[in-house]
Parts: C-alpha cells; sequence; structure tokens
C-alpha cells in the first residue's frame, strides 16, 4: 500500500479511530444487514417499552454499532414513531 | 383510523377488494406520509428544501413504501405492530432512496482511489513512549495485514468504508456484488484484522482509549 497519499493526518487519525471502534464490535457470527431489518420493528418496539436491545437481541445492537446504514435507518425509525434518541448508534 | 385497527384488521382491510380496502390504503398512506414528513423535516442535510418541497417528498416516498408493503404483505410475520412494521419498509425506502441520489454521482475510482492509512500521524500528538509504541504496532500491524493478507477488493472496500462512509448497498452497486455477499466480505477482513492484532496482544478498546 501507498504510504504517500493526500489525507490529512486528522483523516488518518479518524480513520484509525473508526477502525478500531469497528474491530471492538467485530464477532466471529455477525447479522446481515438483511437479517437486522427482519428484526428492526420488534427492536424499535422493545426499546419503546424500556427494555434495551442489548438484553434481548445483542447481535443487532452489535450490528446497529457496526453498520451506520441501519443504525441510521434504526434511528429515523425511531423517530418516525415518535420515540426519542437512542443508544444504540454506531460509531462509524 | 389507523390507531383502531388490529394487525389483523389491517392485513385483511390491505388484502380485500373495493372501498374496504381503499379505506386502508389511504390511512396507510397518510400515516406514513406524516411520519415520513417530521422525519425528514429534523434532516440537516434537507434544510434548505420548503415545507412544500419537503411534504412532496414524503408524499412520494409514502407512495413508493404503500406498494412496496402491499407487496410484501404476506410477509408480516405479526412481530411488531403493523403501522411499526410499515413504518419500517417506509424509512428503508426513504433513506436508501437519501444514499442513493447523494452517491449516485461519485464513481467507484473516486470512492476508492484515495484514503491510505499513514502511519507518520502517530508522530504528531503528544505520547507516553508506551502509548507511541502502541499505536505503532496497531498501524504496522493493520497495513501489513492489509498489504499481505487482505485481497484488492477487501482493501478497497474497507477504505471505501473507512475513510468515505459509503453506504453498503451504493458500494455494492459499484463493486458488482450485493449488500450481503459486501457485507461477508467486510467483516472477513475485520475479523483477520481483529484476530492479527489479538495475537499481538492488542485489544482495539485499550488503542481507543490512547485517543482519549
Ligand atoms: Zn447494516
Amino acid at each position: 500500500m501507498d504510504m504517500h497519499n493526500a489525507l490529512p493526518p486528522s483523516e488518518h487519525q479518524a480513520t484509525l479511530t473508526r477502525l478500531l471502534h469497528m474491530l471492538a464490535v467485530t464477532e466471529e457470527r455477525e447479522l446481515s444487514c438483511e437479517e437486522v431489518f427482519e428484526l428492526v420493528d420488534y427492536c424499535a418496539e422493545l426499546q419503546s417499552a424500556g427494555i434495551a436491545v442489548q438484553d434481548v437481541l445483542p447481535a443487532v445492537a452489535n450490528h446497529l454499532r457496526l453498520c451506520a446504514d441501519c443504525a441510521d435507518e434504526y434511528r429515523a425509525l425511531l423517530r418516525c414513531l415518535g420515540m426519542a434518541g437512542d443508544e444504540t448508534t454506531a460509531t462509524a | 383510523m389507523t390507531g383502531e385497527r388490529s394487525n389483523e384488521a389491517w392485513v385483511a382491510d390491505l388484502q380485500a377488494e373495493g372501498p374496504r380496502r381503499e379505506a386502508a390504503v389511504r390511512d396507510l398512506l397518510v400515516w406514513l406520509e406524516r411520519r415520513l414528513f417530521f422525519y425528514l423535516r429534523e434532516r440537516s442535510d434537507l434544510r434548505d428544501l420548503s415545507e412544500d418541497e419537503l411534504a412532496q417528498m414524503a408524499a412520494d416516498f409514502a407512495q413508493e413504501s404503500v406498494l412496496i408493503i402491499l407487496e410484501k404483505l404476506d410477509q408480516f410475520k405479526g412481530h411488531s405492530k403493523f403501522t411499526t412494521w410499515a413504518t419500517k419498509i417506509a424509512v428503508h425506502q426513504a433513506l436508501g432512496e437519501l444514499r442513493r441520489a447523494r452517491w449516485r454521482d461519485v464513481s467507484l475510482e473516486a470512492l476508492t482511489a484515495e484514503g491510505q492509512l499513514d502511519p507518520t500521524f502517530l508522530l504528531s500528538d503528544p505520547l507516553t513512549p508506551e502509548e507511541a509504541s502502541l499505536r505503532r504496532a496497531v498501524v504496522d500491524t493493520v497495513m501489513d495485514v492489509m498489504n499481505t493478507e487482505l485481497s484488492e477488493r477487501q482493501r478497497r472496500a474497507l477504505m471505501a468504508r473507512l475513510v468515505q462512509e459509503v453506504p453498503i448497498e451504493v458500494l455494492a452497486e459499484q463493486m458488482n456484488t450485493n449488500p450481503n455477499a459486501l457485507y461477508k466480505l467486510l467483516h472477513d477482513a475485520r475479523k483477520r484484522l481483529k484476530v492479527r492484532l489479538q495475537e499481538r496482544g492488542i485489544s482495539p478498546e485499550e488503542v481507543l482509549a490512547t485517543f482519549g
């Protein structure tokens, strides 16, 4: 890999930080976006009942920390359903 | 009204014919349109749109979503309220379109051309010798795995995700694959990186702590 490139140093740090956040929650077995999509309506209702997704479906919570796309959609779903912000959001 | 329909009633009404179905479709449309509108209005990237434009956008998304929902009706298993399930599909549709629009004119080359990790930034922070050597070890390991163990596709996909946060579906299309296959490709790459770091006794959490 070429070491010389145009990214400013702050970008490198941001990139590495994102990678480390991802690796921190990387598991041997993970759910795909499609599998998560099947479960998010159930999760949103759990969360609205005050139950942490992490406690019931940790694999979904994990995916939401890894995948910015699914995390965005989950946040949007909660907003559309009139639920306040959530703690289960992607770091990347 | 939406609040009065049970899950069974929603499905039955939407599968019925004539006025009963039309009423249910209309109620669903109104429900989705209203929620999408409030959501879109909160999005910072749509700040420049007028209320009318946002309303039109919400109406279009709701319209498209209802068609998808009707098509998928037999997949509704009742694990949530029908309206929650329908909203999930509408949100997926709306955000998917917004993502695709945002990335429409960006070529794969532009998505992946830039963005190599450069370890020299490590020296820019004031660090204890322990922190400096930890960071050095992390970058060396990451670079080593990227260069010698990951495929060209894995490397490109990972950097596009990390540097520019390209959405999976956008990147999948650009790389002539599907989101599931791309997710697996990236998952394999992450697992490999994590194992190699662990072999050196490095935990990602520990390194993140040094970034403060
Ligand atoms: Zn995902």
